[in-house]
């Protein structure tokens, strides 16, 4: 965590404040929004790999598959089953 | 939003990666076998995605393209679909304007077929434009209508007719006259409403006698004249009397004959008369075949000579006694009632006579002209 994040976090203030780094919200039984990502590795109805500034971000799940991409962001729909973090 | 459906033959990690790098958004992309991608753009961004892809070289067709314009464009293209909706107009505006029905309205006594007669149209008629006034004018002219109007509904044509009030009979109650018998009759009973009974129960009365006097007997004892009124029912007897004479002439074969056979063919017929001054005929029609136009037909001449028979009326006394009684019948009022018939049979020296007698109830009081 670098030092504008850790003054961020030590003081509350709002998330939006993060520099850098990506957002990865879970809307249950919907889908996954992930914002801020650096391009797609694999993607499967079983298991999607999306690159992310550092590290890589794998999902698992069941029929999952990618409602919208570009840029920034990646919308994913299906059953998500779990979401894990690779160096 | 316009979108357009590609599909691109490259890995399609590679492909969404790229195309995200230039910002072309992509909607459902589909992995498909063989390393093929189907997906949607907007229909805006389809240049750069297609310059970026030519770039990568990637292969890629366009699967189809949606939204309002071009649907709207490939909709105007159907050229049958539109050929189908304008004859569908053209029907619609061609019944509008055609006549199918005529109804008639309030016609009771007066026969509706001649009062559509009247109208001079014969359905049904396309683009129709009625003289609603001409037919008026005629529906009016008919026998037993007042007045019409003619109203065209739709495909209708609705001619409301009044029809002139039927004629009623002015009934004289005041002038002074007699009722008297219309039939020679017996008395059977009698109603006096007004006036004075000249006849009572079981009279013979002849026809034109007087039945029901003009007058009243005042109580000093004067006439005071009235119109007679009322009802008298009597007895009337009809009587039809033939006579059948015991030697009759009539026509007898002699033996000779001849035959003659003719094709009739349409509008033309060959018919040669018999030689024989007095013959009978038979006549057979012969059927040549159902198609073909025309018959064959047999005539057979029999020669006769007038003889003397003797005519046996017992053995039809019968049948002629039922013959003769429905042609009485058929003569009588319709308004009589049936009360008895009886027949007598009278044997002279050259015929016999049928005597047959209907007896009926009915009304003979009527106003003398």
């Amino acid at each position: 965590m670098g030092y504008w994040n850790e003054i961020v976090a030590n003081f509350c203030l709002p998330h939006e404040n993060f520099a850098g780094g990506s957002r990865i919200s879970i809307f249950d039984d919907v889908g996954v929004l992930i914002e801020g990502h650096r391009g797609i590795v694999s993607f499967a109805p079983e298991r999607m790999e999306i690159r992310l500034n550092k590290r890589k971000l794998v999902l698992f799940g069941k029929d999952m598959r990618i409602a919208r991409c570009n840029r920034y962001e990646i919308y994913i729909v299906g059953k998500i089953g779990s979401i894990e973090r690779e160096e | 939003m316009e979108k357009t459906r590609i599909r691109a033959e490259a890995p399609p990690v590679f492909v969404i990666n790229a195309l995200n790098a230039v910002d072309v958004r992509i909607l459902k992309p589909v992995q498909e076998k063989g390393n093929r991608l189907v997906f949607t753009i907007d229909k805006r961004e389809k240049e750069i995605a297609f310059k970026t892809m030519d770039k990568k070289n990637v292969k890629y067709s366009v699967l189809s393209e949606r939204g309002w314009k071009t649907d709207g464009k490939r909709l105007l293209m159907r050229f049958g679909m539109w050929a189908g909706i304008i004859v569908g107009l053209a029907l619609i505006v061609i019944y509008s304007t055609m006549l199918t029905r005529i109804r008639v309205l309030g016609a009771e006594r007066v026969n509706e077929n001649d009062i559509i007669a009247a109208t001079g149209i014969s359905l049904p008629v396309v683009f129709a434009s009625p003289d609603m006034e001409a037919i008026e004018k005629a529906t009016v002219a008919l026998d037993g209508i007042a007045g019409a109007s003619v109203v065209r509904k739709g495909t209708t044509l609705e001619i409301s007719v009044i029809e002139e009030l039927p004629h009623t009979e002015i009934i004289d109650t005041d002038t002074p006259a007699p009722l008297v018998a219309n039939e020679d009759c017996v008395i059977e009973r009698m109603v006096v409403v007004q006036g004075t009974a000249a006849v009572k129960k079981g009279d013979t009365v002849r026809k034109g006698d007087i039945l029901i006097d003009a007058f009243m007997i005042d109580a000093e004892g004067n006439q005071v004249p009235v119109r007679a009124m009322g009802e008298v029912v009597a007895n009337v007897f009809y009587q039809r009397h033939i006579f059948y004479p015991h030697i009759m002439m009539s026509k007898v074969r002699t033996g000779a004959k001849e035959t003659q056979t003719v094709i009739e063919l349409p509008s033309l017929l060959y018919k040669k008369q018999s030689s024989f001054v007095s013959y009978d005929t038979e006549i057979r029609v012969i059927l040549c075949s159902n198609i073909l136009p025309f018959k064959i037909i047999k005539t057979t001449y029999y020669e006769t000579r007038e003889q003397e028979t003797y005519f046996d009326f017992k053995t039809h006394q019968e049948q002629l006694v039922l013959e003769n009684f429905e042609v009485l019948s058929s003569t009588l009022p319709e308004d009589g009632k049936p009360v008895k018939w009886w027949y007598l049979v009278k044997r002279l020296d050259k015929n016999t006579v049928l005597s047959i007698y209907y007896q009926i109830e009915t009304q003979v009081a009527v106003r003398p002209r």
